[in-house]
């Protein structure tokens, strides 16, 4: 019975402060809109102080992982490390500071940057087997609109351009912004139905991901 | 009240009482879902991890909490409930990661909750829920380690991802993992096209939990979109003719 | 008074008794019969051995007197009596142990009587040694003790050449007497008994039957035998006391050496024939092995269950004509097969070799080296873009008609990894701007995008001489999403508070972003000069239309996108009422910008090295198209 009263009170109190968000949007009232504007910058603490959280469950992971010394261990340690000495600089000499943007721009940019480049690879590879080993009408489509796209965007080799190079710009053109753009939107638009029916599904008690 | 603002509310509750009059009618008029063939493939898949004795991963995306992102993740967690009943009589049980702190904290909780109705109180682990890198790619780059530690079988992803998303399905298919992934970004859906083994397009990420069997409002909630997107249809397609006629 | 033997335990009753006095066994109809023996056997003549009509008789010295049948007449004989009588007077000179056995009797009752002594003894002495030493052949043990006494006639009590049957001094062990007891009776004419003698037969008594269980043998030891050590050890329990399988005699005296019994009709007749004959020959004893296994070890003669239940004989039954379908046919068919295969044993699976990423990494290669050959060596070189979008030229002139005192705000929304395209794309507007003298500010709802702004201006600052915090300053990181944005739209310096990276002297003096001159008269979105969003995402760009376009006011709204976000960017464009003011999207648009702006930047860097990627890209798909059409081909010809 105490179970049952206290997930009722955490259904209760995320079922005000949606329903106050929501009414926050469509009615012109400042009490409603101010009560808003005070959930959200809540919601904004308490995802920041979250990512502090996120980051110890993080730091726990891997230090379990370094003491019983399991596979990987060393990478698991250089990762706290890491962390450690970012943020001991972050805290000390602040985020602006020169070294913390050393680190940005000489370890993190780069890394992202090759991650970035990893992903170029692994699309084209994913390219190649989607054309090589399915043998479809959706394959051959596929390959066609990819060869056409790639064609319209890239430069011309050497010389100036042709009349075949600008005829494949407008076919490219057409291409994005009739087809990929129409069914990106019928997509979107499903995309948000979805998203209402969750939040609603939230809102209604029936979803608890705040658990019990 | 603006005229928008009417509008806006008066869609809601429409969408709302379409929701719950069909679950209240579902024992008349049973709803019957399109096949997926992901999901079956998923059920499956989940079956033979669970006898395998190897590990279910699903990501969470690194969507944040607030914000539209939050939309399919939250759909993630309903899932997460029904993987987490499926998988808890199993030796390794789901694991989840997303890249968001408060994300992994609501997907704790919801892995605690499951395993107290369940009476497996002791699978739960505060790792089991865990946070992989605060940046997109820092996240993907967290993933060939966790999956390869957690002998992992099954990577789904069910959240908010950006092009990330093309790396994360790729080292699961490089694991040999049955990897289903889905998001709501329409990008992503791409990319993930092309690499996952069993893309989820459009709204499928959000018809996660309905097609996992969580419960008889999630499929009354798919049939109320339909209404709702045939509603949108028509009304497209009468503006259509009304802006060609004038 | 003629007394009748109890059928359980032997012993003497009176005949009017109907219960046995001593073991209480009913004296119904089971004993009428054994009286009516009795009865006859009165008639018959004493041996001339003496009263024991065990007692070896000369042939010669059977007299047939009329009292000897007790009155009856020859008709009247039964047949069994005449059949004994007969074969001892066949058997005359003891060649048959057992004719001496009785006189009086006929001959086919002695041959009856014989065959009931071979049934008798075929379970009898271990090692099936018969009386006189002889091998035994195998009989059927139909006959019991007492159906075999019946047989032979015995008598009553009052018959005179019956004797009773002594009881000897061996407790009650619930075995009759006469079987009981192995060494009173005399051993037949022509038998050696074992040890005994006739003093041993009992006076008058009942002729012996061998005993049915374990008789010691004659002249042969246990151990010669085979006997097993627990048969042994009950042999050699103590004297007179404890009863034995073999206990029914005292150890001291061997047993007499019997002569087979023979059945009578009615009993033969009684014994299913020819359904089970076993077709099994008994070897001889010598021959006989001695079983091994089981709780049987160490006998002889042990039937072996094989040749018997094993043994294949027709039935005599016509044979049942099975029905079976043809699904069942297919069905045992499939079992068989099943059973074969689950016993058959496949060759190991040759172990699967690691296989390099072959394709993985051709491809990785081929695009390093499409990239970087323009940067090593200049080579291949791609033509600059000689059409512009038409979106290109509104953008730079709207840049163009800025006004040059309200500052212009930059938002950098995009990771680190997109760092490749959008500091290209963002550079060529960033270069016209700060080429104008505008002053410009960064911001960012990303945490990473403070120094990404910071890491990108700095770049095309310096070209232009712009200085930190005069001329350009970063307001940092906007925390808090769409509500974030929300807020900054309504009211950005309650938004941002401090700034990021702010100069020296700032921070000294304690003040702000907003106090900087290059923000120090903006106190909402609408001061200043445009917005532009530079980001990879869709979703980014629609969020500051949606919640930053209200509270815009004049102030133009422009995109800088990555390629892949434009298709659903633009129509916010190109809507009848545009949302957006301007768009400049990828880097073919961003060279063609700074050909437009006369200044060329990172834009015409990375010129060839994208156009060699995008080739390469190409050629790899047109590859991968082959490679699939020449494996359906050729699994077409193997098919």
């Amino acid at each position: 019975m105490r179970l049952i009263r206290l997930s009722a009170i955490w259904a209760a109190i995320a079922l005000g402060v949606g329903l106050f968000v929501l009414l926050g949007y469509f009615v012109d009232l400042e009490f409603v809109t101010g009560l808003r504007i005070l959930f959200m910058q809540w919601a904004v603490l308490l995802a920041a102080a979250a990512l502090l959280v996120g980051l110890v469950n993080l730091a726990a992971v891997h230090w379990r992982k370094v003491s019983l010394s399991d596979e990987g261990w060393l990478y698991s340690g250089v990762l706290i490390l890491a962390l450690l000495v970012t943020l001991i600089l972050a805290v000390f000499f602040g985020p602006d500071a020169p070294i913390s943007l050393f680190i940005f721009n000489n370890l993190q940019l780069p890394l992202e940057s090759s991650l970035m480049a990893i992903m170029s690879v692994t699309l084209l590879l994913a390219g190649f087997r989607v054309v090589a080993r399915r043998r479809d009408l959706f394959s051959l489509l596929f390959l066609l609109v990819t060869l056409l796209v790639l064609l319209g965007t890239a430069p011309a080799l050497g010389g100036t351009e042709s009349g075949t190079v600008a005829s494949l710009r407008e076919l490219r053109n057409w291409i994005s912004q009739v087809w990929a753009a129409g069914g990106a939107r019928g997509i979107l638009l499903g995309v948000a139905l979805g998203a209402t029916a969750t939040g609603l599904r939230v809102l209604m008690a029936v979803d608890r991901p705040y658990g019990s | 009240m603006s005229a928008e603002g009417l509008q806006g509310l008066l869609a809601l509750g429409a969408f709302l009482a379409l929701t719950i009059g069909f679950a209240a009618l579902n024992s008349r008029w049973p709803i019957k879902l399109r096949h997926i063939s992901a999901f079956e493939a998923l059920n499956k898949a989940i079956e033979r991890a669970v006898e395998g004795g190897e590990r279910v991963h699903l990501s969470l995306g690194t969507g944040s909490v607030v914000g539209s992102e939050s939309a399919p993740a939250l759909a993630g967690l309903a899932a997460l409930s029904r993987i987490a009943r499926a998988t808890s009589m199993s030796d390794r049980p789901v694991v989840v990661s997303t890249g968001d702190g408060a994300m992994a904290i609501l997907a704790r909780d919801t892995l605690r909750t499951t395993y107290d109705e369940v009476n497996a109180s002791e699978l739960y682990e505060p790792t089991a829920g865990r946070l992989l890198g605060p940046t997109p790619f820092s996240y993907a780059a967290g993933l060939p380690s966790m999956l390869r530690d957690e002998q992992v079988s099954v990577h789904m992803l069910n959240g908010s991802f950006g092009y990330e998303a093309g790396l994360a399905a790729d080292f699961g298919e490089r694991a040999h993992n049955f990897v289903i992934a889905g998001s709501d970004d329409v990008q992503s859906q791409a990319l993930l096209y092309a690499v996952a083994q069993e893309p989820l397009i459009g709204e499928e990420v959000f018809a996660t939990p309905a097609y996992l069997d969580a419960g008889a409002v999630h499929k009354a909630s798919l049939r109320a979109q339909d209404a709702i997107r045939f509603i949108i249809l028509a009304l497209i397609v009468l503006g259509v003719v009304i802006e060609t006629i004038t | 008074m003629a007394e009748i033997q109890c059928p359980n335990c032997g012993k003497p009753n009176p005949d009017t008794a109907e219960t046995c006095q001593h073991c209480g066994e009913p004296l119904g109809s089971g004993s009428d019969w054994m009286n009516e023996i009795q009865e006859q056997a009165d008639g018959m003549a004493p041996g001339p051995g003496g009263s024991s009509p065990f007692a070896p008789v000369e042939p010669s010295e059977v007299e047939q007197p009329a009292e000897e049948n007790g009155g009856l007449a020859e008709g009247e004989v039964p047949e069994w009596l005449q059949r004994i009588r007969a074969k001892q007077a066949a058997d005359e000179g003891g060649g048959d142990d057992f004719s001496a056995l009785r006189p009086g009797f006929s001959d086919e009752q002695d041959q009856e009587a014989e065959q009931g002594l071979e049934t008798v003894e075929g379970r009898g002495p271990v090692g099936g040694v018969g009386p006189g030493g002889k091998d035994q052949e195998p009989a059927d043990r139909a006959a019991e003790p007492e159906d075999i006494r019946a047989g032979f006639g015995f008598g009553s009590d009052s018959d005179p050449d019956y004797a009773p049957y002594e009881k000897s001094a061996e407790p009650d062990t619930g075995i009759p007497s006469w079987l009981a007891q192995s060494d009173e009776p005399q051993p037949p004419a022509g038998a050696q008994p074992a040890g005994g003698t006739e003093s041993d037969q009992p006076e008058g008594g009942l002729p012996h039957v061998p005993a049915l269980l374990g008789e010691q043998p004659v002249g042969l030891s246990a151990e010669e035998l085979g006997v097993p050590d627990w048969l042994g050890e009950v042999e050699q329990s103590e004297e007179g006391g404890e009863e034995t399988l073999k206990g029914r005699r005292p150890a001291a005296a061997a047993p007499p050496d019997l002569e087979r019994a023979t059945l009578p009709n009615w009993l033969e007749a009684m014994r299913p024939v020819d359904t089970f004959r076993s077709v099994v020959q008994i070897d001889a004893e010598d021959d006989q092995t001695i079983e091994s296994i089981g709780p049987l070890a160490g006998l002889r003669g042990v039937l072996m269950a094989e040749p018997v239940v094993a043994m294949p004989r027709t039935s005599t039954v016509g044979a049942m004509q099975l029905e079976v379908s043809e699904r069942q046919y297919a069905q045992a068919e499939l079992l068989q097969q099943l059973i074969t295969e689950e016993e058959s044993s496949e060759p190991a699976a040759p172990r699967r070799r690691t296989r390099l990423a072959i394709f993985r990494w051709a491809i990785a290669a081929v695009t390093v080296v499409a990239a970087a050959l323009p940067v090593l060596t200049g080579a291949p070189s791609f033509a600059l873009p000689g059409l512009e979008p038409k979106e290109l030229g509104a953008l730079f002139d709207l840049v163009d008609r800025l006004p040059p005192d309200r500052p212009a705000l930059f938002v950098f929304d995009y990771d680190p990894g997109n760092t490749g395209e959008l500091d290209a794309v963002a550079g060529a507007l960033l270069d016209q701007v700060m080429g104008r003298g505008l002053p410009v500010a960064s911001v960012s709802t990303r945490p990473t995008g403070a120094p990404q702004a910071l890491y990108t201006m700095h770049r095309y600052a310096s070209r232009h001489g712009y200085v930190e915090g005069s001329d350009m300053v970063h307001l940092g990181y906007l925390s808090g999403g769409p509500a974030a944005v929300q807020l900054f739209a309504s009211n950005p310096r309650g938004a941002i508070l401090k700034g990021f990276a702010l100069p020296e002297e700032m921070k000294s003096a304690g003040q702000t972003a907003w106090d900087s001159p290059t923000l120090e008269r903006v106190s909402s979105l609408s001061d200043f000069s445009i917005v532009a969003v530079i980001t990879a995402g869709s979703e980014t760009a629609r969020l500051w239309v949606e919640q930053a376009g209200s509270a815009l006011g004049e102030t133009p709204l422009v995109m800088v996108l990555s390629a892949a976000a434009e298709p659903l960017v633009r129509p916010y464009y190109e809507a009848s009422q545009p949302q957006i003011d301007g768009i400049l999207t990828g880097l073919p648009a961003a060279v063609a910008y700074e050909q437009r702006n006369g200044r060329f930047g990172l834009a015409l860097d990375r010129w060839n090295g994208f156009g060699a990627g995008m080739l390469a890209a190409e050629l790899v798909l047109l590859a991968g198209a082959g490679y699939g059409l020449v494996r359906w081909v050729m699994a077409r010809r193997e098919a």
